[in-house]
Parts: structure tokens; sequence; C-alpha cells
């Protein structure tokens, strides 16, 4: 009953960084620059509760966010570039010694792969792969801020579970 | 469970590895889309196109027309200018070099045009 309880509030809580997102203007210039404000959650729920339930949260935040704010093609580029970036975090958690913060631009850069691959796909041009540079540029950036916030509030959140 | 807190050495060499790449990444596009930019100089006469040149050579093409003048066009560091010709008032000549798609020289006497077209 906790667990349900306390699950429900992480999921909620990346819920409200989702839409905090949808509210920031977006980059200029570059298309699908965002701060990954969600994944705040995801890399806090991957170091205190493990792999299956931060892709838990992680899954039904997509969801809901896509049926609240985005809709289903929004929906499509968010959980590949969600999933990508999950797997390859739970990767770098268990096989390297990076450090929260390592693993957090990892999961930064590897949404923005993520996410062009299926706009190539959807796109049917290749030639958005000129866009890969500043993804890689920007997920570094946002993938540190992110595992900087993950790493502090992990200190000051209490034990929930 | 936060044990490995603070950024360590891998963290480093992770985002220098990343950064490193979209550099990298980003000469490679840079360089070939500049290579994918082709342009050309295109020369026509009367209307009709009489020679097409690629910018990216550097070399010179010369036309006598039917009225008995002649035009050189030169084309070097991905541009072309009309270097000589005697036509009356040369202002095909003035008009300087050209690289930009779309910029034009005109020989009305001669009814000579040289315009830069690209993809």
């Amino acid at each position: 009953m906790r667990k349900t309880a306390v699950f429900g509030m992480l999921i909620c809580a990346a819920l409200m960084l989702s839409y905090l997102e949808s509210l920031l203007p977006a980059a200029p210039g570059i298309p699908g620059i965002k701060l990954g404000l969600p994944n705040l959650v995801t890399v806090l729920c991957l170091y205190r509760y493990g792999e299956k339930k931060a892709l838990l949260v992680n899954l039904c935040r997509i969801l809901l966010s896509a049926l609240l704010f985005s809709g289903l093609s929004g929906f499509l580029y968010s959980v590949s570039g969600a999933l990508l970036s999950f797997a390859v975090m739970a990767a770098g958690k268990r096989k390297t010694g990076l450090s929260i913060i390592g693993v957090s631009v990892c999961g930064g850069v590897f949404h923005n792969v993520g996410q062009l691959l299926v706009a190539i796909f959807v796109l049917q041009s290749v030639w958005i792969v000129f866009y890969l540079p500043w993804l890689l540029f920007a997920g570094c950036l946002t993938g540190t801020f992110i595992g900087l916030c993950a790493r502090e509030v992990g200190k000051r959140l209490p034990a929930l579970s | 469970m936060f044990g490995c807190d603070k950024m360590n050495r891998q963290d480093w060499i992770l985002i220098a590895c990343i950064l490193l790449a979209a550099f990298g990444l980003a000469l490679c596009t840079a360089r070939y889309a500049s290579r994918r930019e082709e342009r050309w100089a295109v020369i026509e006469q009367d209307g009709r196109e009489i020679g097409r040149l690629s910018l990216q050579e550097e070399r010179e093409f010369c036309i006598t027309c039917s009225a008995g003048g002649t035009h050189c066009v030169r084309i070097a560091d991905g541009q072309a200018r009309v270097e000589e010709a005697d036509c009356p008032d040369l202002i095909c000549v003035h008009q300087g070099w050209l690289s930009r798609v779309g910029d034009t020289a005109v020989c009305l006497p001669h009814r000579i045009v040289v315009r830069i077209e690209g993809e």
C-alpha cells in the first residue's frame, strides 16, 4: 500500500516536471533540444529502487504525459528516446564505474540519439543527421545538469519506502 | 546507494569523448555540406546555354560571339567573373565576382548572361 503511494507520487512528480518542461520555451535554432527534467525522477528511481521500478515509473510517466500534453506523435518520439536512454543508463550503472552524473549524461545523450533515429525513420530523410553534433553537445550539458540535480535531491530526500 | 557521489575520472572521460565525437561529426558534416552545395556558372548566349562550369575547378572559358566579340569567364576560389570582354559598356566585367546562387552578370550588346546556379 505504502509502495503504491510512493510510486504514485514519483510518477506524479515526473509528470509535473514533464509539464513544467513543456512550458519552457524551446531552444532557438535546433529543434528538439530540451532540458530533460523528467529524467531527474528516472535517474533517482534507478539509483534508489532499481531498474524495474525505474522503468515502470518512466513508462507510466511517458504514457500519461502523451495522453495529457503531446498526443500520439509526441509519444512515439519520447518513448523511443526514453527507452534507449533508459537501457543505456541501466547498462552504464551496472557495467561501468560511472557516477550518477556520468550515467545521467549517457541518458541525456542517448535520449537525443533515440529521438533522432525515429525522426530519420519518420521523415525518411538522412540529412537530419546534421543535427547530431548539436544534440550530442546538448545531451552532455543537460545530462550533467540533471545528474547533479539527481545527486543533490538524492542526498536530501528521506527514504520513502 | 549514492556511494559513487562525486564526478570521477570515468565521467570526465565519457564527457570528453562525447564532446570530441560531436566536434568531429560537426566538422565532417560541415565539410560534406559545403561539398554538397555544388554551384555552377551557367553561360547563356541568345537564351541558349552554351556552357556550364563547376565553381570548384579553376579555369577560363572564352566565347567568340557571332558578332565578332569575345568574352572570357574566369573561375577561381569558388567564384566566377567575366574577366575580359570587348563589348562597349563592360557592365558584365564591372559586375565583378559572382558566387551566390542567383548572382548574374549580363552583357546586353553581345546577349550573353553568366549566372550562378546551385542545388
